[in-house]
C-alpha cells in the first residue's frame, strides 16, 4: 500500500502557518494575555529555579500559573530573544492546533477526507481566530490542541488495551497538564468521559450487528469489559494532573484565591450587554451558528451521544449570565471565578469533527445530492457561497476587530522607560503604570524595577487589591469608583509601598495624581509623563518573600519540559522509525467506524432551514432594535442622549448637529467654544449615568431636566443641566445655550513670578547624593491640630504654614492612639490640604482614616458602587489621641497661587462667588478648601469642593457651595503635643522660626457666618493646572 | 548491624584520644620570653614581636583589632620567633591586642597602642549644616571637623583646627581644638541675609569650600497701595494691589517668594481675597472690579508675621439707566443698549438676570443672559409661557427694573 500524502491536511497547515503565522506578528502584542506570559517567560529565563518574583504586587509566586509554556519561550529566548520565543511558541501553537484538528477528526469520523475538511475549518474558525489573535491565550490553545492529540491514544488504549497506547496518552496528559491547569480538569469531564462512552460503544457495536440491536445491557457489559482500563487511565491521568504541577496545587492551597469576583463580560447577560454577547458568543460560534441543527443532529446518534451530551453542557455553559442555567449549574463560587467563554471554546472545537463532516458532505457528499435532487443545482451553488462567504466574513471580522477597536492603547516605546528606571537608581523604588494596558507586562518583563501593580491577579497578596473588583490599578478608570478608590488609596500612602514613580500614559489620572500629592517630574521622550513624589523612602535591601522547599523549586523547574521530552520520545520518535521502516500497518482501530456518507435525511434540511431562517431573522432584528435606539432625532429623550454621548467622545461634530437649526450657532462658533472650556467636567470626566426628565412638553417643544453623573478621577459628579427642545419637522432639536460672553479687558499683559530650580546632584556620581546635594528640608509649623469625630467619622483637622523662606511640598500623616498608647490606625492627607505651599503659606488640612475597602464585609461587596468612595476605618478601640508627623521638601512645580476669590454672596446656607484668574497659567481643576471656625475663630471642620469648570486667564468662572451642618461635631483631642516637623518636635520650630507669632492674623482674615456649628469660614484655594507653561 | 557500631566507636575513641595527647604534650615542653616589646608606635610604621621559644613549633599570634582578630604565623631566626606585622596591619589607629598561643594554650598576652601620625596629616572631614539658616544671629550652621592623617584616623584630641568664615564681607578665622578625634563650632547668622562661606585648616592641611545660606528674617509690618484705571464698577478693568517692599527688622527684603495675602472686604461683609507672592519684597495682587457700586476695605498679611495698613477702596457704578423693549407680544425682551460711565456700550459679558414671576408673584423661572455689543434679549416662548400676566425683573449691575406683562398667544411660537 502506497501512503498516501493527505492533501487536505497539507493544505490546513500551509495555509494556517503562512495566514496565522503572519499575522501573529501584528497580532499577538496587542492581545489580552500574550506579553503576560513574556514576562512569565522572562522570569524563567532569568531564575529558572526561583518561583518568587518581587517585580509585581510586592512580590508574588510563579507558581500560580503552569510553568510550561512560559519555560518554553524562556529557553526559546536564549535563542533570539523573547519575542522570537513568543512568536515560534505562537507558531508551534498553530502547527499543534491544525494537527490536532486533523487527528481528533480522525478519530470522530475515521475518513480522512472529513479529517482534512476538519483541519481547513480549524485554520478557518472564528473561535481560535479570537483565541490566538484577540485573547493571545497561548497556554490554553496549546493544551487543547494536546488534548485533540491525546484523544486519538487514550482511544486506542481504552478499544485495545495496548500498553503503548497508556503510555502516549498518559505523556500527552503530562504536557497538558504542565501548560494549563483548567484544560486537563474540564477537558477529562467534557472531552475525555464521552470519549470513553464513545469507546464503549464502538466495543459494544462489535457485538452486535447494528446499532440498533445496541441496548443498553449491551453497553453496559462492555463498560465492565473495559472498566479496568478506564480506571487504570483515569487514576494513573489523575496522579500526573497532581504530580506533574504539584508545586501548583500545594500553592493554591496555601494561598487560596482571596480575590473577590472581578466582572468578566463572559458572565454577562448576552442580551443586554450585547458587546459580550457578540464577543463570547457571536464571534465564537461564528458560521457554526447556522449548521447547529446538524451538529445536534450528529452528535445524538448512538455513537456520538456522550459527546452529544457534553456539546450540550458547554453549549449552556458557554451562554453566561443569559440564562440563569450556567449559574445553577457551576455555583456562586465556581460561576464568579471561572470565565465561561473558555466553555464556548471548547463547544465550538468539539464540534470541528461535525462541521467538517456537514462540509464534506455539502461539497462533495450526499447533502449536495439531496438539494440538487430536491431544490436544485443552482440553489447550492448559492447555499455553499453563502456558507463560504460566512466563514470568510467571520475570519475577516474577526482579524479586523482589534484594528476598529483595539483592546490596548497604542503601543508604546518602552526604552525611554527602561532607562529612565536604570539611571541614578530609580529602580530603589517602586513604580506603577497607568494607562499602558497589558503592555505593562512588556515593560515589568524589560526591568528589574518593581511595581505595586501586576496583571495576574490570581496573584495578589496586598488586601488593597485582593478586595477590589479591579483588573489593575492601571486601567482603573474602567471600574468606575471601585477602581479609582483602590487606586487613590495607592497614590495617598505611597510611602507604605515605597511608590515614588508613576509613568502616566493616560492624561485622565492627572488631577488625581496632582490633589494627592504628586508632581510632574519630566516627559519622557515616548510621550510618557513621569510624576514622582517625594518624602517616600526606598525599598529596603532585602525584601520579605515566600520561600518554597528545595524540592518543590526543583520538581517546578524540571518536571515540565521533562513531560515534553517524554512525550516527543514516545510520539514522534516512535512514530519515526514507523515512517522510516515502512511497513504495512492495519488501519487504524477508529478508521472501522466511519459511517458511510449516504442518503441525507430530507427531514434534517427542513430543519436546517427552519433554524437558519430564525437565526437570521434574530439578526435582523437586533440589527433592527439597534437603529432604532440609534435613531438619535425621534424623541427628545433620544436627542438627549445622543447630544450627551456625542459630547462624552469628543464629536463635537456630532453634537453640533443635534443643535437647533434656526438658533444655530455655526459649527466653526461651537468648536471654537466648546474647546476653549477646559476643567474637571469637560477634560477629565466620563459620563456613566444619564437620566432624563421631560418637563413642559408640548407637541412643539419640551424642557428637558438631566441629571448627569460623571466619573471623575477625582469624585463623582451629579450636574443637572436644563435644554429646551424644539420638534421641526418629525425630528427633535436642542436649544443652543447661551455662551459667557464676556472679554477679559488685556489682550497683552504681563506677570512676574519666583521661579524655582533644584539640580538635584550637582556632582555626576554613581555614588550615594553627596551631602553637600542634599537639600535642607523646609521647616513648616503645625498653628493647630485637633482629632475630631463627624458623622462617626475619626478625622485629624489643623492648620499648618510653611515659615520657611523656600517653597516647600508638605506630607502629613496622622496616627491615632488610645489611652494605652496603642497604635489604631494611620493615613496621609489626600486633597484636604494644599501640597505645595509658598513661604509663608499657611494651608488647612483634613486626614480621614481610610480602611481597605470591604475588608470585613467580603459578602456584601454593593452589587453597584456607591457614588462616595470612602470607606471609614473600622477602628478596634476609641481613639483618644493622635501624633502628627509632617515632612517638607523643597519644591519647585505647581506653585501657582493666580486665583482669586471674588462677588462672594452669601445667603443662608449657601455661598456662591467667582474664582478670578490673574496670573498666566489656566486653571483646569480650582479646588476649593473650606474650613469652619466656631465663635471663638477655633477651626473645627475642613471641607472641600472642586469646581466643574477650569478658570481661562484673565477670566473669572462661578462657583456654588452649600454649608454643611457642624454642630453634631465632636472634639476629642486639641493639642500640638505630638506633633512633629521633619522629625523634630514642632514646638521646637516654633519657638524658634517665628517667636513673636501673631496670632491674631488668621482670625482676621475668616468670614463672618452665622452656620450651623460655625461662626466662620475660610476659603483656600488650590490649583491644578493642567498644561504648564 | 552490631559490627557497624563497633567499629564506628572505636574510630571515635582513636580519633578523640589522638587530640588529647597532642594537647598535653604541648603544654609541657614550651618555655618563651619576650624581646623588645613596644607599647606605642605611629600608624604606618612597621612592628616586628621577638620571642625566643623553645620547643613550640606550631606558635601563632593572635593580633585584635577594630577590624577583627588575625592570625599571624612567625618566621624562626635560630630559637627566636619573630612576627613580622607589616605597615598595612599598622594603618588604624588604636589599641591592639596580642596573644602568643601554641595550639590552643595561651603563653603571653600584651598590647600596643598605635597613635596617629600627625606628620602625614592629609585632610579634614567636614559636614556643614544646615545649610540655610536666617538673619539675626539667632540661628547658625554647625560646621564638624575630623582632621586626618594619610591612614585616615583621626588626629589626636587637642589638635589645633582653625575656621575661616567669610559673611557680610567680612573674614573671621576661629580656633579650635579636637576633642574625641573631631571638633565642632557652631557659626551664628549675622544680621544680614546674604552667604556663609567657611573651610577649614589644621597644619597645612585645608578643607574645601563649604556654603550656608543666611536668608531674611520675619517680615515687619508694611504697606500696600493700588493701581487702577478709572473707579467705575464695570466688571472687567482690573485693580492691581502692591506692597512696599517687605524687609525684616534688619532691613533684608524677605525671601523672594514669599505669599502675601491680600484680604478685602466688601460693603456687605464679605471677604474676597487675592493673593501674590514677593519679588524684590514686592508682592503684586490682582482682582477683577466690582461689578456695582462698592466700598473696599484692603489688607495685606504675611500670616502671623505682618499685616499692612487698611486701605479704602470705593467704586461707583459704570452703568447708567437701561432701556427694555418688548416685541412679539411681549414675548421678546430687548435690553439696551446700556450705557457705561461715559457713555459707551457696556463691554461684553456683563451679567443681566430675569426673575419670571406669575401674577401671583409666583418665581417660574430664572434666566440669564450677558451683554453683547451692549445689548441681550430673552425670549419667552409660548411653549413654555402660555398667555397669561407675568412679572418681569431684569436685574444688572445692581440696577432693578420691574415689568408687568402680558403675554399673548399670537407671537414667538
Amino acid at each position: 500500500m502506497i501512503k498516501e500524502t493527505n492533501v487536505l491536511l497539507v493544505t490546513a497547515l500551509f495555509i494556517g502557518l503562512a495566514f496565522h503565522g503572519s499575522s501573529i506578528f501584528f497580532t499577538l502584542e496587542s492581545t489580552y494575555d500574550a506579553l503576560i506570559h513574556l514576562f512569565f517567560a522572562e522570569h524563567y529565563a532569568t531564575s529558572w529555579f526561583e518561583p518568587w518574583d518581587y517585580r509585581w504586587y510586592t512580590g508574588f509566586t510563579v507558581q500560580g500559573y503552569p510553568p510550561l509554556v512560559h519555560q518554553l519561550i524562556g529557553l526559546l529566548s536564549f535563542v533570539g530573544g523573547l519575542k522570537f520565543g513568543l512568536f515560534s511558541a505562537g507558531l508551534l501553537a498553530i502547527l499543534l492546533f491544525v494537527t490536532g484538528a486533523y487527528r481528533f477528526g480522525l478519530l470522530m469520523t475515521g475518513d480522512k477526507k472529513v479529517a482534512g475538511y476538519t483541519a481547513i475549518l480549524a485554520v478557518f474558525s472564528s473561535t481560535f481566530i479570537e483565541t490566538l489573535h484577540i485573547f493571545g491565550q497561548l497556554p490554553s490553545i496549546l493544551a487543547l490542541s494536546v488534548l485533540m492529540h491525546s484523544l486519538t491514544e487514550i482511544y486506542l488504549w481504552l478499544k485495545l488495551g495496548r500498553r503503548r497506547y497508556l503510555f502516549t496518552s498518559l505523556s500527552l496528559i503530562a504536557v497538558m497538564v504542565t501548560s494549563h491547569h483548567v484544560t486537563p480538569i474540564f477537558g477529562m469531564v467534557f472531552f475525555i468521559f464521552p470519549l470513553i462512552g464513545m469507546a464503549v460503544m464502538d466495543v459494544s457495536r462489535d457485538k452486535v450487528d447494528s446499532y440498533r440491536d445496541l441496548h443498553f445491557k449491551v453497553f453496559w457489559m462492555s463498560f465492565r469489559q473495559l472498566f479496568w482500563r478506564i480506571v487504570s487511565f483515569g487514576l494513573l491521568s489523575l496522579v500526573l494532573i497532581v504530580t506533574c504541577i504539584l508545586p501548583y496545587w500545594i500553592n493554591s492551597k496555601k494561598n487560596p484565591i482571596t480575590q473577590v469576583p472581578i466582572p468578566h463580560g463572559s458572565r454577562d447577560n448576552f442580551l443586554e450587554v450585547t458587546s459580550s454577547g457578540l464577543v463570547f458568543f457571536m464571534i465564537p460560534w461564528g458560521i457554526l451558528l447556522f449548521v447547529i441543527p446538524y451538529i445536534f443532529y450528529r452528535f445524538y446518534s448512538k455513537r456520538y451521544l456522550f459527546f452529544g451530551l457534553s456539546m450540550t453542557m458547554l453549549t449552556v455553559l458557554g451562554t453566561g449570565g443569559t440564562t440563569p442555567i450556567p449559574l445553577m449549574l457551576l455555583g456562586e463560587t465556581a460561576f464568579n471565578i471561572l470565565t465561561l467563554d473558555r466553555f464556548t471554546l471548547w463547544a465550538t472545537i468539539m464540534a470541528l469533527p461535525i462541521f467538517g463532516e456537514f462540509a464534506y458532505r455539502m461539497v462533495e457528499g450526499d447533502i449536495k445530492q439531496g438539494i440538487q435532487r430536491r431544490i436544485g443545482s443552482v440553489y447550492h451553488r448559492l447555499l455553499g457561497g453563502f456558507l463560504a462567504g460566512g466563514i470568510l466574513f467571520m475570519v475577516v471580522f474577526t482579524m479586523s476587530l482589534g484594528y476598529f477597536r483595539p483592546s490596548q492603547p497604542q503601543k508604546i516605546n518602552m526604552l525611554p522607560i527602561v532607562n529612565f528606571l536604570n539611571q541614578d537608581q530609580h529602580d530603589h523604588w517602586r513604580y506603577l503604570p497607568l494607562g499602558f494596558g497589558d503592555q505593562m507586562a512588556w515593560l515589568s518583563a524589560q526591568t528589574k524595577a518593581m511595581t505595586v501593580d501586576g496583571n495576574y491577579h490570581s496573584a495578589r497578596r496586598l488586601p488593597e487589591l485582593t478586595t477590589r473588583a479591579i483588573e489593575r490599578l492601571e486601567n482603573s478608570k474602567f471600574r468606575g469608583v471601585e477602581g479609582i478608590g483602590s487606586l487613590q488609596q495607592f497614590l495617598t500612602i505611597p510611602e507604605k509601598y515605597n511608590l515614588k514613580y508613576i509613568f502616566s500614559n493616560d492624561k485622565f489620572y492627572d488631577p488625581l495624581l496632582y490633589f494627592c500629592g504628586w508632581q510632574r517630574l519630566q516627559q519622557l521622550e515616548n510621550g510618557i509623563m513621569v510624576w514622582e513624589k517625594l518624602n517616600v523612602p526606598p525599598l529596603p535591601a532585602i525584601l520579605p518573600k515566600d520561600d518554597v522547599p528545595k524540592w518543590s523549586k526543583i520538581m517546578w523547574g524540571v518536571i515540565p519540559i521533562t513531560t515534553v521530552l517524554i512525550a516527543f520520545f514516545i510520539n514522534i520518535q516512535l512514530l519515526w522509525f514507523r515512517v522510516l521502516r515502512p511497513r504495512k500497518m492495519p488501519l487504524a482501530e477508529y478508521f472501522r467506524y466511519k459511517v458511510p456518507y449516504a442518503k441525507f435525511p430530507g427531514s434534517v434540511i427542513v430543519v436546517s432551514h427552519i433554524w437558519a431562517l430564525v437565526v437570521l431573522l434574530c439578526l435582523g432584528f437586533g440589527l433592527y432594535t439597534f437603529y432604532l435606539n440609534n435613531a438619535s432625532r425621534r424623541s427628545p429623550e433620544n436627542v438627549i442622549t445622543a447630544y450627551y454621548n456625542a459630547l462624552d467622545f469628543k464629536e463635537f461634530e456630532t453634537a453640533h448637529s443635534f443643535l437647533d437649526k434656526e438658533n444655530e450657532v455655526p459649527i466653526a462658533q461651537y468648536m471654537l467654544e466648546v474647546s476653549v472650556t477646559d476643567g474637571i467636567l469637560s477634560s477629565y470626566a466620563k459620563l456613566d449615568a444619564l437620566s432624563i426628565e421631560i418637563t413642559d412638553r408640548t407637541p412643539t417643544g419640551a424642557k428637558a431636566v438631566v441629571q448627569t453623573h460623571w466619573i471623575t478621577p477625582l469624585e463623582r459628579i451629579d450636574r443637572t443641566y436644563l435644554h429646551d427642545l424644539v420638534k421641526r419637522e418629525g425630528d427633535w432639536f436642542i436649544m443652543p445655550s447661551y455662551l459667557d460672553t464676556d472679554i477679559p479687558p488685556d489682550q497683552l499683559f504681563s506677570d512676574t513670578a519666583t521661579r524655582f530650580y533644584n539640580h538635584g546632584r550637582r556632582r555626576i556620581t554613581t555614588q550615594q547624593t553627596h551631602h553637600e546635594d542634599v537639600l535642607k528640608q523646609p521647616l513648616l509649623e503645625v498653628l493647630s491640630a485637633k482629632l475630631v469625630r463627624y458623622k462617626g467619622q475619626y478625622a485629624v483637622i489643623g492648620e499648618l504654614q510653611n515659615v520657611d523662606n523656600l517653597p516647600a511640598d508638605v506630607v502629613i500623616k496622622a496616627t491615632l492612639y488610645n489611652d494605652d498608647n496603642k497604635e489604631l490606625a494611620n493615613y496621609d492627607a489626600k486633597y484636604h490640604m494644599k501640597h505645595k505651599l509658598m513661604p509663608m503659606e499657611t494651608t488647612s488640612f483634613k486626614i480621614n482614616f481610610e480602611g481597605i475597602a470591604w475588608s470585613k464585609t467580603k459578602d456584601t461587596i454593593p452589587p453597584t458602587f456607591d457614588p462616595d468612595e470612602f470607606t471609614p476605618i473600622e477602628l478596634e478601640e476609641q481613639p483618644t489621641r493622635f501624633n502628627l508627623q509632617c515632612a517638607g521638601n523643597i519644591a519647585n512645580t505647581d506653585l501657582y497661587k493666580g486665583l482669586g476669590l471674588q462677588s462672594l454672596t452669601i445667603e443662608g446656607d449657601h455661598v456662591s462667588g467667582e474664582l478670578y484668574n490673574s496670573g498666566i497659567q489656566e486653571v483646569t481643576i480650582p479646588l476649593l478648601l473650606v474650613s469652619y471656625y466656631d465663635e471663638d475663630r477655633q477651626l473645627v471642620w475642613v471641607d472641600h469642593t472642586f469646581v466643574q469648570e477650569g478658570v481661562r486667564v484673565q477670566r473669572k468662572q462661578d462657583f456654588e457651595y452649600a454649608f454643611l451642618k457642624v454642630s453634631g461635631l465632636e472634639l476629642i483631642d486639641n493639642s500640638l503635643k505630638n506633633c512633629f516637623v521633619n522629625g523634630l518636635p514642632n514646638s521646637s520650630i516654633a519657638g524658634k522660626v517665628v517667636p513673636n507669632r501673631i496670632t491674631d492674623h488668621v482670625g482676621e482674615q475668616l468670614q463672618p457666618i452665622e452656620g450651623d456649628g460655625f461662626g466662620f469660614i475660610k476659603f483656600e484655594l488650590n490649583s491644578y493646572v493642567g498644561n504648564p507653561r | 548491624m552490631g559490627r557497624y557500631l563497633q567499629l564506628l566507636v572505636l574510630f571515635f575513641l582513636f580519633s578523640c584520644g589522638k587530640e588529647g595527647r597532642k594537647v598535653a604534650e604541648a603544654q609541657e615542653k614550651i618555655a618563651f620570653r619576650g624581646i623588645d616589646i613596644p607599647h606605642k608606635m605611629v600608624a604606618g610604621d612597621s612592628l616586628a614581636l621577638k620571642f625566643e621559644v623553645d620547643g613550640g613549633s606550631d606558635l601563632v599570634l593572635l593580633l585584635e583589632k577594630s577590624f577583627g582578630p588575625s592570625l599571624i604565623k612567625p618566621t624562626f631566626v635560630g630559637d627566636l620567633a619573630v612576627f613580622s606585622l607589616p605597615p598595612e596591619m599598622l594603618a588604624q589607629s588604636g589599641m591592639y591586642h596580642w596573644q602568643l598561643r601554641a595550639s590552643s594554650q595561651l603563653l603571653l598576652r600584651g598590647h600596643f597602642e598605635v597613635l596617629p601620625n600627625i606628620e602625614t596629616t592629609a585632610s579634614i572631614e567636614t559636614y556643614f549644616g544646615p545649610r540655610g539658616i536666617r538673619a539675626g544671629g539667632g540661628d547658625f550652621s554647625m560646621l564638624f571637623m575630623v582632621p586626618l592623617d594619610a591612614y585616615d584616623n583621626p588626629l589626636p584630641d587637642g589638635t589645633l583646627l582653625r575656621v575661616h568664615q567669610l559673611m557680610d564681607k567680612g573674614l573671621k578665622t576661629i580656633s579650635v581644638t579636637t576633642k574625641n578625634g573631631y571638633a565642632f563650632q557652631n557659626l551664628y547668622s549675622s544680621d544680614k541675609a546674604g552667604r556663609m562661606l567657611v573651610n577649614a585648616a589644621v597644619h597645612n592641611v585645608r578643607s574645601k569650600e563649604l556654603t550656608s545660606v543666611v536668608s531674611p528674617s520675619n517680615s515687619v509690618d508694611f504697606s500696600i497701595a493700588y493701581q487702577r484705571v478709572h473707579d467705575f464698577a464695570d466688571g472687567n478693568q482690573v485693580v492691581l494691589f502692591k506692597t512696599s517692599p517687605l524687609r525684616d527688622r534688619y532691613g533684608n527684603q524677605v525671601a523672594d517668594g514669599t505669599l502675601v495675602n491680600f484680604s478685602i472686604v466688601d460693603q456687605r461683609g464679605a471677604r474676597l481675597k487675592t493673593q501674590g507672592t514677593t519679588l524684590a519684597g514686592v508682592a503684586t495682587g490682582r482682582i477683577l472690579h466690582p461689578t456695582e457700586a462698592s466700598e473696599w476695605k484692603v489688607t495685606a498679611y504675611v500670616t502671623g508675621e505682618s499685616k499692612s495698613n487698611t486701605m479704602d477702596l470705593d467704586f461707583k457704578t459704570a452703568v447708567g439707566d437701561f432701556k427694555v423693549a418688548f416685541s412679539q407680544g411681549h414675548r421678546r425682551a430687548e435690553i439696551g443698549p446700556i450705557l457705561g460711565f461715559m457713555g459707551q456700550l457696556v463691554p461684553d459679558g456683563l451679567l443681566i438676570t430675569l426673575h419670571i414671576r406669575d401674577a401671583n408673584g409666583k418665581l417660574i423661572d430664572t434666566k440669564t443672559t450677558h451683554t453683547y455689543k451692549g445689548k441681550a434679549s430673552f425670549d419667552l416662548p409660548k411653549r413654555f409661557y402660555p398667555g397669561a400676566n407675568y412679572q418681569l425683573i431684569f436685574d444688572t449691575a445692581d440696577i432693578k427694573k420691574e415689568f408687568q406683562v402680558a403675554l399673548t398667544d399670537n407671537g414667538l411660537e
